[in-house]
């Protein structure tokens, strides 16, 4: 056992990154239970979307109705909810919001202070350890005419997401730089598409 | 001095004159390699440029863990440029899939050594390669497989661990 404790300190942590990096999303969520250090390195690494982060609001670029997600709560109190104009994560945490390619880490605590951009090339990536409780919220509709009401009904079902296709379920906020904002909102309803949000 | 220089070894294997380079290992054990082979490591090929007698000294890497790395290197540098659409290319292709597979039938001490080694080498291909081994034989174990595999003590709190199922409840069934 001991020159398997030494061995594992031997690897040097961005190398440790490197292999951690190459892991599906659920096995990387496993990894973040393996001890502190292995926590505090996908984190650090931003291999998942970081802990504080309690949930993302995501507004498509060719859907008509932002999705909000959020973890699952000890408590429906602690619970993210949703009102008529305003996404509210859980009591801990932030929301991302995104608006117009232009993501930021919305504190809902109040000692959290003024928004924070979301640094640049982070990748905001659900947790699929906890997938299998995530609520996708929609925002509530104004009243419409009612052939765009009727158009959209099927979307204003809740959804328990499915644990089947985990593995596609990576849901990214990308810098808007990077991929471009068309691009990366393409990326985002294609993720979600394939794990049945659209029915 | 001829003998030893570390960039003017001649070597007449493989039916042409090659030049070969001596790189020493930490241990003080040397390899003679085509230099064609040794440049596929990045740090090496700077050395090479730079210069100098009596061998390039690896100081952080040992026989063994060179010597793996070598025959990594060798295997790769004789590997023509790939011509598309030709079967011999394809068939190349797979022979050298399946000799990177057999390399990394080692434990996971061997496997960690080679990516230490393959980063400071800067042995691209090869850190690839043993970064994704070693992720693969984590991918489909539990947290306590994976604590015992790197002999990692679990330091959370009972508190923080209830925090924990409670997050990732469905991924430990």
């Amino acid at each position: 056992m001991e020159t398997h404790a030494a061995m594992a300190r031997a690897l040097p942590d961005d190398l440790l990154a490197d292999v951690l990096a190459r892991l599906p999303l659920r096995s990387l969520a496993v990894s973040q239970c393996i001890c502190k250090a292995w926590r505090a390195l996908t984190d650090e690494h931003r291999l998942l979307l970081p802990r504080w982060v309690r949930s993302l609001f995501i507004h498509y670029g060719d859907y008509r109705r932002p999705h909000f997600f959020a973890r699952p709560a000890a408590s429906p109190e602690d619970g993210p909810r949703i009102d008529r104009k305003s996404f509210v994560s859980s009591r801990d945490g932030g929301a991302v919001q995104r608006h117009g390619g232009d993501a930021r880490v919305q504190p809902h605590h109040a000692a959290v202070g003024a928004p924070a951009a979301v640094p640049n090339r982070a990748f905001l990536v659900f947790d699929p350890a906890a997938l299998l409780d995530y609520k996708v919220l929609l925002e509530p509709l104004e009243p419409k005419e009612d052939g765009v009401e009727e158009k959209d009904a099927c979307r204003s079902t809740e959804w328990p997401p499915s644990p089947v296709g985990m593995d596609v379920a990576r849901v990214l906020v990308e810098d808007r730089d990077v991929g471009g904002e068309g691009c990366s909102d393409k990326r985002m309803a294609s993720a979600c598409t394939a794990r049945g949000i659209e029915c | 001095m001829a003998a030893a220089d570390s960039c003017d070894g001649i070597s007449t294997s493989g039916g042409g004159w090659e030049k070969t380079v001596t790189l020493v290992s930490s241990d003080d054990a040397r390899f003679e390699v085509r230099e064609a082979a040794a440049s596929l490591s990045q740090t090496v090929r700077r050395m090479i440029r730079a210069g100098g007698d009596g061998g390039i000294p690896l100081p952080k890497v040992d026989a063994r863990t060179l010597s793996t790395v070598l025959e990594y290197c060798n295997k790769h540098a004789a590997v023509p440029a790939p011509a598309p659409e030709s079967s011999s290319a394809e068939a190349a292709a797979v022979d050298l899939e399946w000799f990177d597979k057999e390399l990394m039938h080692v434990d996971l001490a061997t496997l960690c050594s080679l990516i230490r080694a393959a980063d400071y080498l800067e042995v691209a291909g090869l850190l690839d390669l043993t970064c994704k081994t070693v992720a693969d034989m984590i991918k489909s174990k539990t947290a306590e497989e994976i604590r015992q595999m790197f002999g990692i003590q679990n330091d959370f709190t009972p508190e923080e661990e209830e925090q924990l199922s409670r997050e990732n409840a469905g991924v430990f069934e």
